[in-house]
């Protein structure tokens, strides 16, 4: 997953953006817990914590991220906030690397790479111009989403212009964004994430062979595709967990922190799942320690009888070559066991993923596959 | 050489839009005379080709006109911009008899004072109107603006554009940071309207609408309207409508994701306001009556009435009229509009704004332009706030330049018109995506939301009568 970047600036001058800087890194909170935000304010780049409930911060423009760990730099001239491998400077046009970036001067550069990662603009207003990697986020500014930047495409914008340069060579998005990543009311270059994870379900469900009494999805994204995945079997799609915390566990490393999480983000709710021969869809598979506790749960805790296991996607090989923060490689179960064994070592009655043609047909678009190879 | 007498037109104003016009008229085989504020390299040429004359001086100065008119003696007087309508040089002309199409000043109020037009509207049941108040005090207007939820503040005089905000307050966490955008606003109107001697400074509070922009242009004799293909002009100023509200960046038309029964409906409540006109004024509107329209979730809504044609919406309306213009605008101001036939080029066409950069927030004076007349060989370049100079064309602040593409596609009309647009050289900007694939795919959808919205209302009555619930206060009805 990648980082949740934002831009914001105000044509009509100096304004408290502090409601619209707290929410808009709110409506990104999917991509991480750590924040930061930079305003500019009288020819000034600060830092400042949009964390509380309330606050002022009077400003005219605004740039900032939301990731697992901070990823805004402060350069000579203001401040950039990046996600890709490549160092930048202000202006720059790299290959695999996305960034906002503000300058003491009063411009704010938005950039999208040709490969990977997406950027969306939209404007509030007259005033407002909102740039986010989730498009939704500029929904929940009270704007409307104009459209995605193209690939190496680079946006300034100032007082007096919006200015576009490049942005005709789109190259593969990072197939996680659709899967994992984003929120399932964004849009990526016009095809909202919840109709390609349809799709992708839809593969899924021809696939899996198991019959099942119903269908439950992992919270969060996992419900989703349990839907889709249960009207292609025929079967009920029922909530059966309910989530103490948001958290996103494959973003832990420590398999200690990610156990306490998975117990926080899904306790079942019993009378769905007693007796029953149950499907659970879940997006992805790293580790596979999440979908073995939950079929403990489902199993020793709540009396189902049967738990069959579906992912939306091929289980993760290789760590990620362009930033994306993953556990390592030796914490991959695809690596140590080969697939027949693998429902035994995570105590599940079978265990059915999408291999990556199916993905890149689902997708429709070309898509970087590099994690799961 | 020639002897047989050709008809003489005077031409008023020196935008982009008035060259249009003498274009259109030239083209009819008619002598161009102009009056204009400063020399317009396009309108010079036609003047010069049809032999003609000029002058230049205030065309908000009645006697000027005046002056212009008695020297001519033009056999028509088509007056473009809206300032001097306001000040009364359609009334001038006419009471010395020169035949004159334009607005008389008490009609051309429904541009002019966006709270007369809102009053209109409601009194004589016009079509397509929005709930408004008008306010003298910055609290007051900001308490009404909270009332509303969403909200476009304006002055009460058109000023251009100049000063417009839309905020989106349903969203009520976002609150504060709206709340600092409306009372700013307010404030800042009310110093800009300063500037006017005509008018109080107030400010008008209306609730905002969300939908596909259009404009439509009529031509009207104050009995008949004669309507032209919608426009889509885009307000603001930068790369996808985003910056500041400005003259308009550009247009597209024809518009096939607005429908034959809302363009109807439109041109009914242009009708209904030449008639309320003639009821509360006195007054017959001979001239062009615009309605700045969008298709929004309760219908077609007048956003605002303009008394001329648009710029550039004029561009594509004239450019697609199949017919001789000289003999529709006569029709016009003589009463006989009823004998006009609504014959157009089967073209789309798409028109971009050329505007140094610094438009519309500072007005950059003196800046070079360089056009490159192979690259655009197959386009019309139309000249507005710029004049030519021994060394070349320079900038006088507002749209330099605009250029008007058309094809037998939307894609064909466009990709012209990137090309022909990227033909004009210099610190100046235009807008990319006006009339793209992808930004006519977004009108479209949007406007079948909102369609899908106002028939859903209006197939249960709610059209007709609004049903306001406020919890603790109980139901009531408006309208």
């Amino acid at each position: 997953m990648s980082a949740g970047l934002f831009a914001i600036f105000n044509f009509g001058g100096e304004t408290d953006l502090y409601p619209l800087l707290h929410y808009g890194v709110k409506a990104m909170s999917n991509r991480g817990d750590v924040t930061s935000v930079y305003i500019l304010r009288g020819g000034r780049v600060e830092k400042i914590d949009v964390s509380p409930e309330s606050g002022k911060a009077v400003g005219q423009a605004a740039v900032g991220c939301v990731y697992v760990e901070d990823c805004c730099v402060e350069t000579e001239g203001g401040v950039v906030c990046k996600f890709g491998p490549e160092e930048v400077s202000i202006g720059d046009k790299p290959q695999n690397t996305v960034y906002t970036a503000l300058t003491r001067d009063g411009v704010v550069y938005l950039y999208r790479p040709p490969n990977f990662w997406h950027l969306a603009l939209g404007a509030h207003g007259f005033d407002f111009l909102i740039a986010a990697t989730e498009s939704s986020a500029i929904e929940v500014l009270g704007g409307e989403v104009r459209r995605s930047l193209g690939g190496g495409e680079l946006l300034k914008v100032w007082q007096y212009g919006v200015e576009s340069s490049g942005g005709s060579t789109l190259g593969p998005l990072c197939a996680m964004e659709y899967i994992y990543a984003s929120r399932l009311d964004s849009e990526i270059d016009g095809v909202e994430v919840a109709e390609v994870r349809s799709r992708l379900a839809t593969a899924l469900a021809e696939k899996v062979e198991a019959d099942v009494d119903i269908v439950v999805g992992v919270p969060e994204t996992g419900v989703y595709y349990a839907s889709w995945l249960a009207r292609g079997l025929g079967r009920w799609c029922f909530p059966a967990f309910v989530a103490t915390a948001r958290g996103r566990s494959a973003l832990l490393d420590e398999i200690r922190e990610r156990l306490a999480v998975i117990q926080l983000k899904a306790n079942v709710v019993e009378s769905v799942v007693r007796g029953k021969r149950v499907l659970v869809v879940d997006d992805s598979l790293i580790s596979g320690l999440t979908i073995k506790q939950i079929s403990q749960l489902l199993r020793g805790k709540a009396g189902a009888r049967e738990v069959h296991i579906s992912i939306a996607s091929p289980p993760l090989r290789r760590k990620c070559p362009h930033g994306v923060k993953t556990p390592p490689e030796s914490h991959m179960i695809y690596n140590f066991l080969d697939g027949d064994k693998i429902p035994a070592a995570l105590e599940v009655d079978s265990l059915t993923h999408l291999t990556v043609e199916e993905v890149e047909r689902a997708v429709g678009r070309r898509v970087c596959l590099s994690c799961f190879l | 050489m020639q002897i047989n007498y050709v008809d003489r037109v005077l031409v008023v104003g020196e935008g982009a839009r008035e060259h249009a016009i003498a274009w259109s008229l030239a083209d009819s085989g008619v002598r161009v005379f102009a009056v204009m504020n400063h020399p317009n390299p396009g309108i010079l040429r036609h003047v010069k080709e049809t032999g003609g004359s000029f002058k230049i001086a205030k065309v908000t100065e009645v006697e000027k006109v005046l002056q212009a008119a008695e020297e001519f003696s033009p056999d028509l007087v088509v007056i473009g911009p809206e300032e001097p309508l306001f000040v009364g040089v359609a009334d001038a002309l006419r009471d010395r008899g020169f035949l004159t199409l334009g607005a008389p000043s008490r009609a051309a109020l429904v541009e002019m004072r966006k709270d007369v037009a809102r009053y209109l509207q409601w009194k004589y049941k016009i079509p397509g109107r929005l709930m408004y108040g008008v306010f003298r005090e910055v609290g007051e207007a900001y308490r009404f603006a909270k009332a509303l939820g969403s909200v476009a503040i304006k002055p009460i005089r058109q000023a251009g554009g100049k000063g417009v905000r839309v905020v989106y307050g349903e969203v009520t966490y976002l609150d504060e940071a709206l709340d600092s955008v409306i009372l700013k606003s307010a404030e800042e109107i009310k110093t800009q309207m300063q500037s006017y001697n005509d008018v109080e400074a107030a400010v008008l509070v209306e609730e905002a609408v969300w939908g596909v922009e259009y404009t439509l242009q009529t031509l009207t004799d104050g009995q008949v309207t004669f309507p032209f293909p919608p426009v889509q002009d885009n307000p603001h100023a930068y790369e996808l409508g985003t910056g500041p509200e400005c003259g308009g960046m550009g247009t597209v038309s024809p518009l096939s994701f607005i429908t034959r029964e809302e363009l109807e409906e439109t041109a009914a409540a242009m009708e209904a306001t030449v008639r309320a006109v003639e009821r509360e004024f006195g007054v017959r509107y001979v001239g062009v009556l615009s309605g700045q329209m969008m298709l929004t979730a309760r219908g077609p809504v007048v956003i605002e009435y303009y008394s001329r044609f648009g710029d550039p919406e004029a561009l594509n309306a004239l450019f697609l009229y199949e017919g001789d213009v000289y003999a529709l605008f006569r029709m016009a101001a003589e009463g006989k509009l009823h004998k006009a036939v609504g014959k157009f080029k089967n073209l789309y066409t798409v028109v971009k704004a050329v505007a140094p950069v610094g438009y519309p927030l500072r007005r950059e004076i003196g800046k070079r332009l360089w056009i490159d007349w192979d690259l655009a060989r197959d386009c019309r370049i139309y000249f507005g706030s710029v004049v030519e100079t021994p060394s070349g064309y320079e900038t006088l602040g507002s749209r330099a330049v605009e250029v008007l593409a058309w094809g037998s596609t939307p894609e064909e009309a466009y990709a012209k018109s990137e090309r022909c647009a990227s033909a004009v050289k210099g610190e100046v900007f235009y807008r990319r995506d006006i009339g793209s694939p992808q930004y006519l795919q977004k009108m479209r959808q949007k406007a079948e939301t909102v369609r899908g919205v106002y028939m859903w209302r209006r197939q249960r009555g709610l059209d007709k009568v609004r049903l306001v619930w406020e919890p603790g206060r109980g139901v009531s009805y408006v309208e």
